[in-house]
């Protein structure tokens, strides 16, 4: 059984058609990353599943509960981590995790030792003292994980938890979740930072005004947008006679002269570059270039969206 | 030849009037502003032309006191409104981050400053002409010369000239909104004085011995003054609120009311420290939170919850109040219960407005903060965050009472003839003891008195957190809870005010009126009681009047008060918007009804 399941979601703000019939599933263990521009939707489908949105139409079930039925059962299993740090600005780190502490109804006397292992944790345990408001802000992010793992949930949901974040206070908080990874957490996970969600997650759900353009593991992604066929090449001598050579390879769908160097695009195959290598070495030519064309998560990601929001 | 005709262009004002336009609550308050004053000045007229006679001519030449009374009510209004629309002018702009945008543009300081200022002034002068009809009726009635119309029109707009450039000048100054409204009205209250005192003796040395202190005129020259004494100083807000938008365009966001009580801090640990040398009677508890997380912080760590502050607020109030009616204790009878029932008002109204801003806040401050969410995230019921929430002031409530309770008892004292305070250093022990005597004497009055604590203090606190819960920031929410309170609760004792007594004995005699009269505002009981508690006791058919109306006016408002608590608490999760399993499973079971229809 997944841990989150969601069917045909549909969430409306007044006029506005902000979710629109999202449907995905995590199963247990895996990190989910949630992919899209601002406005597309993540935060609110996240919102959903933190039992914080009253009005929605589908389905969206936690360990086979469903969210709009038993949403007391759902907070209980779920850590909610929001796009902003809630800073009560009178309280100390003691007593800010003391609090939620209380407020999840964990046993008095368990208190000081749960609060004492998210500390050391997320290896805040120097800052007990210290007052919530005067952390830097990659301390009160880890400090929002040390909040949402109080409880022991089994889901987090963590809403751009590297956003604003300088690269070492980022670093960390990956390696974080990493760590939490280890742990067997289930974590769905938005972000703007593509390469963090590349090094973190197994699976990702691209969104974008509302509708889910692919999900899948990242191989899954590259292969759907058949990223992996252009293969750029420079080669010594190389003539018309050699290029219609190349055009008579086996799974090569065109070849293109450019400026400085040929374009070469292949059909669908995983094994297509290898066997193109070897191809252009037995036609005898001298290879200066053999270049496939890099693929990440920022070129997957502009060519699945064009900037449209709900 | 190309010629450029040069084009007036006032850019910010037409967007803050087309903003305000296309803002429903602008309709609204327009509403709203104009049935009360309606509702109150045709009030205020029938009660004039019902004293003139019974003849219809003898209402002729009457028109000047209702022409007073619609002039004074224009003026609460402008109090009232004026200020909270002001001192969000610049304000806003810098809780936006946009101010640092215009002031790049081509508009130079002043034409931002003197655009928000008629982007204030449009909507405040539009209240304004809603009196219009009613002075033309006054006016028709006679007793009033077109000089004093003239004047009650021009010293209303002056007032708000003044008070608008007051307001933009807090609002340049300070950092947040809730900043500027209470500095507004913090200079407008010591400036007061000021400006009547230089109003009198400018007054005095040019025209004679003529009181300056008056919103209508028929001497053109107090007039002049008049407005000469308002008009300067702002010119002076204008110029400072000039100084302080660009000097003070980035100035940081503090948090006023945290930065005084910490100030205060500092203030009484030094006063304790040079006079008894640093004796602490009550500790504040380091304790962390055991089942109750929420009503722990407010009542541990936010400044207007925890004891030692809370112990100031009493002291504060109580000294005072303690000497002053002790000292008008030797006066004469009504001079003494006059002091007292002044001070009761006050009291009232100081009481109200700090649980306004204790109330308002415990939820809005959880979305400024942007908290909500995590609380509402957590395993916590809704009805359990707001109970747990407004447990947070039911210990201001407890502070509130003392003083109030300390009046009610004075009252009773004063009323039996101060017994006691011939004593010499007796006195100490016979006063209480006759203070004890008096309130089984007036016992009808002193029930009335504590009911009206009892129930309408919690009263105050429900209304003020629900509209704390509904509204976006806590200055809305303050606002439109002072608003709403002052025009349920407060309007009719200013309203009333010196015909108290007539209104109260008319009630008194008239059990049928007095009855809906009493339910329409809690402070007509409160009025009723201070006015003819005391006296000597009506009876009818072996009723006190005052006791049946209070078991009416208690009964209603407690009701009031108990169904409101329970509604917030059963519709918690709806207020703090939050998905509630109940009604989810409602709305779940109702689509799966419909499915196999599909």
């Amino acid at each position: 059984m997944p841990v989150v399941s969601i069917e045909h979601l549909h969430v409306h703000y007044g006029p506005i058609h902000a979710v629109r019939g999202i449907s995905l599933e995590i199963p247990q263990g895996e990190v989910y990353g949630f992919i899209g521009p601002n406005g597309a939707g993540k935060s609110t489908t996240i919102k959903v599943l933190a039992t914080l949105l009253p009005n929605f139409t589908g389905t969206a079930r936690i360990n086979g509960i469903d969210v709009a039925a038993n949403p007391r059962a759902i907070r209980e299993q779920i850590g909610y981590m929001p796009d902003f740090f809630g800073v009560y600005e009178d309280l100390n780190v003691r007593e800010y995790l003391h609090f939620f502490a209380a407020a999840y109804r964990i046993p008095r006397k368990q208190r000081k030792t749960v609060v004492g292992n998210v500390l050391e944790l997320t290896d805040l345990t120097h800052k007990i003292s210290d007052q919530v408001d005067s952390l830097s802000r990659g301390m009160k992010q880890r400090l929002a994980l040390a909040r949402v793992l109080l409880h022991d949930p089994q889901l987090l949901l963590l809403d751009e938890p590297a956003s604003g974040l300088d690269p070492r206070a980022r670093i960390e908080v990956r390696e974080l979740l990493k760590a939490l990874t280890e742990m067997g957490k289930t974590i769905l996970i938005s972000s703007h930072i593509l390469h963090e969600l590349a090094h973190l997650c197994t699976r990702v759900g691209i969104i974008e005004a509302g509708q889910m353009v692919a999900q899948g593991s990242l191989e899954d992604i590259y292969r759907q947008l058949q990223l992996m066929r252009i293969v750029h090449v420079r080669l010594v001598g190389a003539d018309e006679a050699v290029l219609e050579k190349i055009r008579k390879i086996e799974g090569v769908e065109n070849v293109e002269q450019q400026v400085d160097r040929i374009a070469i695009r292949l059909r669908d195959n995983p094994a297509a570059v290898e066997t193109l290598h070897e191809s252009l070495c037995s036609l005898g030519v001298r290879i200066h270039m053999f270049q496939p064309e890099a693929m990440d998560m920022e070129t997957a990601f502009m060519k699945l969206t064009e900037g449209k929001t709900a | 030849m190309n010629w450029r005709t040069p084009r007036l262009g006032l850019p910010l004002l037409a967007k803050e009037l087309v903003e305000q336009a296309s803002r429903p609550r602008t309709y609204v308050v327009r509403i709203v502003y104009a049935t009360l004053l309606f509702v109150i000045a045709f009030w205020q007229f029938e009660r004039i032309l019902a004293n003139s006679g019974a003849s219809t001519f003898s209402a002729l030449g009457s028109g000047k006191l209702m022409f007073e009374q619609v002039v004074l009510l224009q003026l609460l209004g402008v109090l009232l409104f004026l200020p909270p629309l002001s001192c969000g002018a610049i304000t806003s702009e810098k809780e936006r981050d946009s101010l640092a945008v215009l002031l790049v543009t081509r508009l130079g300081p002043f034409t931002i400053l003197f655009e928000k200022l008629l982007g204030r002034l449009v909507p405040m002068l539009s209240f304004l002409l809603l009196s219009m009809p009613l002075l033309a009726f006054a006016y028709s009635l006679g007793g009033v010369s077109i000089v004093e119309l003239i004047s009650g029109i021009c010293l209303l707009a002056v007032i708000c000239v003044h008070i608008g450039t007051l307001g933009l000048m807090c609002s340049s100054w300070a950092g947040t909104t809730v900043s500027a409204f209470i500095g507004t009205y913090t200079i407008g209250l010591i400036s007061c004085p000021v400006l009547a005192v230089v109003a009198m003796t400018t007054a005095t040395a040019t025209i004679g011995k003529i009181s300056p202190l008056t919103l209508t005129t028929d001497n053109s020259q107090l007039l002049a003054i008049q407005s000469a004494v308002l008009l300067v100083p702002a010119v002076s807000y204008f110029l400072l609120g000039r100084y302080f938008l660009v000097h003070r365009a980035q100035v940081a966001r503090k948090n006023l009311v945290l930065e005084l009580f910490r100030r205060l801090d500092r203030f009484f640990f030094w006063l304790n420290d040079i006079t008894t040398g640093g004796v602490v009677l009550i500790r504040d508890d380091a304790l962390l939170p055991d089942f109750m997380p929420i009503t722990w912080r407010e009542t541990q760590k936010k400044s207007l919850g925890t004891t030692r502050y809370l112990v100031r607020v009493l002291v504060s109030i109580e000294t005072p109040l303690f000497l002053i009616l002790a000292a008008v204790a030797g006066m004469a009878y009504q001079t003494r219960l006059g002091v007292a029932a002044e001070a009761l008002y006050v009291v009232w109204a100081l009481g109200v407005l700090l649980i306004t801003v204790q109330a308002t806040s415990l939820i809005s401050s959880e979305r400024s903060h942007q908290t909500l969410d995590l609380l509402l995230a957590s395993t916590m019921d809704s009805h359990e965050i707001v109970r747990q929430k407004h447990l947070g002031i039911r210990r201001l409530m407890l502070v509130l009472t003392v003083p109030l309770v300390t009046i009610f008892l004075f009252e009773a004292w004063f009323a039996t003839g101060t017994p006691g305070l011939e004593d010499g250093a007796l006195a100490i022990i016979t006063v209480p003891l006759a203070t004890v005597v008096a309130v089984f004497q007036h016992f009808d009055y002193f029930l009335c008195a504590l009911l009206s604590v009892l129930v309408y203090l919690p009263l105050c606190s429900w209304i003020a957190f629900v509209i704390g819960i509904k509204s976006r920031s806590q200055m809305r929410a303050m606002l439109i809870t002072l608003m709403v309170l002052f025009g349920w609760a407060f309007l009719p004792v200013l309203v009333a005010g010196k015909q108290a007594e007539m209104i109260t004995l008319h009630l008194l005699e008239k059990p049928l009126i007095a009855v809906p009269v009493l339910l329409c505002s809690p402070s007509v009981m409160i009025m009723m009681n201070e006015t003819r508690g005391l006296a000597e006791p009506l009876t009818y058919g072996g009723i006190s009047p005052i006791l049946l109306f209070s078991i009416v006016n208690f009964s209603f408002y407690g009701l009031v008060w108990y169904g409101l608590r329970r509604r917030c608490l059963s519709q918690a999760d709806r207020l703090l918007g939050r998905l509630s399993g109940h009604t989810a499973a409602t709305a779940a079971t109702a689509a799966t009804a419909k499915e196999p229809a599909a």
